[in-house]
């Protein structure tokens, strides 16, 4: 059997084990966590994945080391005496390949898959944590609370029986509690106004009288009504009574024009207040969601009106400056992001501010934080400032925490806001929204940890934020995650080459095939070839880590590559000076 | 090990770690340096060079077994008497899988102006003015909380450590303690003995076969296991189960020497088996290539 074909053989079936392995192991992992069912495919085929790659290298050493310690005679390799490093052409062009192909999933595809795998394990938890937090809302009565963490749960796993029950019993609730509530204030009754009571228990003359009062006083409806009950009581037809009905309901007809005066009047009215609203919400965020609403309003009723159409657009914008929208905030909750941030806002001299989020979502839109935690410190013990909140937007260079409803009414007291809870401070202490010192592409990058450091891609890594200190965060630790991944982009040659070398020279020494007993021990050498490279990567990633800490990241880039390149060549040089033997 | 005592200034959190990882290096590298012993041996008697270099080992593993602790206190001896903050920590967040810590200033042990996350747990943040961290135990002591690992925390480099090294670490911790002690000891001379003579047996299964790389293969899975029975013994309450058993019909403290008895055996079986293997010059002369001799 020629070397190329020999080791294509060997490699194909340990890849199909590999294959195989990595699937079972995806479908385990699935098993293990509780995940959303339309995720599990995605995860597993992304496990599997994972799995594969990270054990490419393995199954290349394992192949190479089988290979020419076992399968390949000197017969095979062209006969005795002829250098190794020229028959193994094939088998070099295929390490090559698998190099190449092992750079690109490391460099690039790893890291998504990475993401994308932290990014499942997250919405599997932010919808199973949505549900029991509905369920324990259930039980406290809290319909509205309920219905939102529902709809959330809905929106990240997807409609299911079990989910529309709870729905149903949460608008049920709702509905139930707005008629205690009805029910609560007693039967409606016909309300009588006081002037009306007194009018039933009055005689023919003193309605008339009133009548002609109401008349004379300029209350038309008043004195049609008067005067309409005095000819309704009277036995008789009573003239002077049926003169003032006819003058009053000629003086109503004829206030027609007035009252269209007085709507435009009441417009008038609105228009200036939502304008007061607008002029003092420069200075009072509540004013300018006053602003926002009550334009909104005039938008409805006035539509074509030209101060509301040059107005109502510019309050649209100034409420987006400091707050946003719930809704979108919501409909963005369940796309992919980036989890468990951690980071130093700001330092002082007494202190920090501490930012925590639990979830940080980009889009076209905006950056939506959910889960917001600040801590703001100075002195030993001293907390300033200590907040949570549900939502956050990034609006310029500030992190806003109030979230307003689309549309809704605003009454004085009764915004249709969702704004922070303050365990520490008020809202005086950070100006309605905080200033974020950093920008979103540098925490999203590097807060994470070093979870966060495997989903970055090679350029990403390399592209070091100066700022990783004010972070909080050990820039060594991003700079030997930048080296770990150099090595194990480079070390893949050094070791597949390398196992052909080692493979020839502990090659067997059994002419033909090795007893049965011997091959059984074929199973361990995968097995310990996997030790032994996950310990020495191991061992190179801690390594890494303290050259990162030792030299600066250029140099460090350049020994890892000069390492590398020396590796590759003691490895190239091992097979060079091999012959074919016995 | 450089890197362990380097950072054991500012990161002596995951120190013993470190100094585990140096040795498994050099457990890894054991087989290797065996079959080129098998092959081209300094002298025919290989068992006095390769006794020798196991025993030395050990040894060597007995002193490490110091570095961590001489490390911590000149660690202490730097920072906490002049009262001058660490500097590694200062000022930064160590983030693990479901806490992250803040440490406004370390000086030795003491963590001060914190603020611990934890990430399932509302409010996420808390704010201690001190907390104490237990170097022997590896762990961050929380008031009022469950106590932290510190590998959850400060693993090097931020690096999530793989769960086969995590147990060659612990049964390099568990050898390490079974050799803690006075070395004028009888059972601590008893399970070095016992362990070099095991490992140096080892070498019987570099010629087990006629093919080398099963061969140094199987040497590097027998190492392991011989490393891993204290933990076998210690999981399986076999120490206490077989000491209780003989107590009665031994006159030495047989506690004390069941260990190096139990880490005899495999050096034993070793022994035997290669009085049945071939001479080592026939050997020698099927390995070596043509035209080579030793």
């Amino acid at each position: 059997m020629s070397v190329g074909k020999a080791y294509g053989l060997v490699l194909g079936i340990l890849l199909v084990l590999l294959l195989a392995w990595a699937i079972v192991e995806g479908v385990g992992n699935t098993l293990l966590e509780p995940l959303l069912p339309h995720l599990r495919v995605a995860l597993i085929v992304r496990t599997a994945l994972h799995t594969f790659f990270e054990n490419l290298a393995v199954a290349l050493v394992v192949c190479g080391l089988i290979t020419f310690s076992l399968l390949l005679s000197p017969a095979d390799l062209g006969g005795i005496g002829t250098p190794l490093i020229r028959v193994i052409r094939p088998v070099l062009y295929i390490i090559v390949v698998a190099g190449v192909i092992n750079g690109i999933w490391f460099g690039v595809f790893a890291p998504r898959t990475e993401l994308r795998i932290q990014q499942i394990g997250h919405q599997s938890r932010a919808a199973r944590d949505s549900l029991k937090e509905a369920e324990r809302q259930l039980e406290m009565g809290s319909w509205e609370t309920a219905e939102e963490q529902l709809l959330l749960h809905q929106a990240l796993a997807g409609e299911s029986e079990e989910v529309a029950d709870l729905l149903r019993r949460a608008r049920a609730g709702q509905i139930e509690d707005e008629q205690l509530r009805r029910a609560s204030r007693g039967p409606v009754q016909e309300e009588v106004p006081p002037w009306m009571r007194e009018a039933r228990e009055m005689t023919v003359p003193q309605l008339i009288a009133r009548a002609r009062e109401y008349l004379e006083g300029g209350d038309f409806f008043s004195a049609h009504h008067y005067a309409t009950l005095a000819i309704e009581q009277s036995s008789t037809p009573r003239q002077d009574a049926r003169r003032i009905q006819s003058d009053a309901l000629n003086l109503i007809e004829r206030g027609s024009l007035a009252r269209d005066e007085a709507a435009i009047r009441q417009l008038y009215r609105d228009k200036v207040l939502a304008y007061e609203a607008f002029v003092q919400g420069e200075t009072i965020p509540e004013k300018a969601l006053e602003a926002y609403y009550r334009f909104q309003d005039l938008e409805t009723r006035i539509p074509e009106d030209p101060d509301v159409r040059r107005f109502a657009p510019e309050a649209r914008r100034r409420a987006g400056g400091i707050s946003f929208f719930v809704e979108e905030a919501r409909s963005n909750e369940s796309l992919p992001g980036r989890s468990r941030l951690v980071f130093i806002n700001r330092r002082t001299a007494e202190g920090v501010e501490m930012i925590t989020v639990d979830n940080l979502v980009r889009t076209g839109s905006g950056d939506f934080l959910y889960g917001i935690e600040v801590m703001r410190t100075s002195g030993r013990d001293e907390i300033d400032l200590h907040l949570r909140a549900r939502y956050g937007k990034v609006i310029g260079d500030r992190l806003v925490m109030r979230a307003i409803t689309r549309e809704g009414d605003y009454r004085e007291g009764e915004a249709n806001v969702t704004g922070p809870v303050f365990f520490t401070g008020s809202a005086l202490d950070m100006e309605g929204s905080l200033v974020l010192h950093h920008r979103v592409e540098e925490f999203a990058r590097f807060a994470g940890g070093a979870d966060a450091f495997s989903t970055l891609s090679l350029p990403e890594l390399m592209n070091l934020s100066p700022l990783m200190e004010d972070l909080g965060r050990s820039p060594r630790i991003v700079q030997g995650a930048l080296l770990n991944r150099i090595l194990r982009i480079g070390g893949f040659f050094i070791v597949t080459i390398y196992s052909i070398s080692l493979g020839w020279h502990l090659r067997s020494r059994y002419v033909g095939r090795p007893p049965l007993v011997v091959l059984l021990l074929m199973p361990i050498i995968p097995g310990m070839t996997w030790w032994i490279i996950t310990i020495v990567r191991y061992l190179l990633a801690v390594s890494t880590t303290v050259l990162a800490s030792l030299v600066p990241l250029s140099a460090a880039i350049a020994l890892t590559a000069a390492g590398i390149m020396m590796a590759t060549i003691l490895a190239m040089f091992s097979l060079a000076h091999r012959k074919v033997e016995l | 090990m450089a890197g362990g005592i380097f950072l054991a200034r500012g990161e002596s959190l995951a120190l013993m770690d470190y100094l585990l990882a140096g040795m498994s290096g050099l457990v890894v590298s054991l087989p290797w340096l065996y079959l080129r012993c098998a092959v081209r041996p300094v002298i025919p008697v290989l068992l006095v060079p390769l006794t020798a270099l196991t025993v030395g080992l050990v040894f060597s593993l007995a002193l490490f077994l110091e570095l961590p602790r001489r490390a911590v206190s000149l660690h202490h001896q730097d920072t906490m008497p002049s009262g001058q903050p660490g500097t590694a920590l200062t000022g930064s967040i160590q983030q693990g899988r479901n806490y992250s810590l803040y440490i406004g200033r370390h000086t030795g042990s003491e963590l001060t102006d914190t603020i611990l996350v934890n990430h399932r747990e509302i409010p996420r943040m808390r704010r201690y003015g001190e907390l104490q961290w237990n170097f022997l135990d590896q762990t961050l002591l929380v008031p009022g909380g469950v106590d932290i690992s510190t590998q959850e925390l400060f693993a090097p480099g931020g690096l999530r450590e793989p769960m086969i090294f995590s147990r060659l670490a612990e049964d390099m911790r568990l050898v390490i303690r079974a050799l803690d002690g006075p070395l004028s000891s009888p059972p601590l001379i008893a399970t070095l003995l016992a362990i070099s003579f095991s490992m140096a047996m080892v070498w019987t299964a570099a010629r087990l076969t006629r093919w080398p790389l099963a061969n140094g293969v199987l040497v590097l899975a027998i190492m392991v296991v011989i490393l891993g029975v204290p933990r076998f013994l210690e999981t399986y309450g076999v120490h206490a189960l077989l000491a209780e058993r003989f107590a009665a019909a031994a006159a030495l403290p047989l506690e004390d020497y069941l260990l190096p008895a139990i880490l005899l055996l495999p050096g034993l079986v070793l022994l035997v088996v290669g009085f049945f293997l071939p001479r080592f010059s026939r050997w020698q002369r099927e390995m070596l290539p043509l035209g080579e001799s030793s």
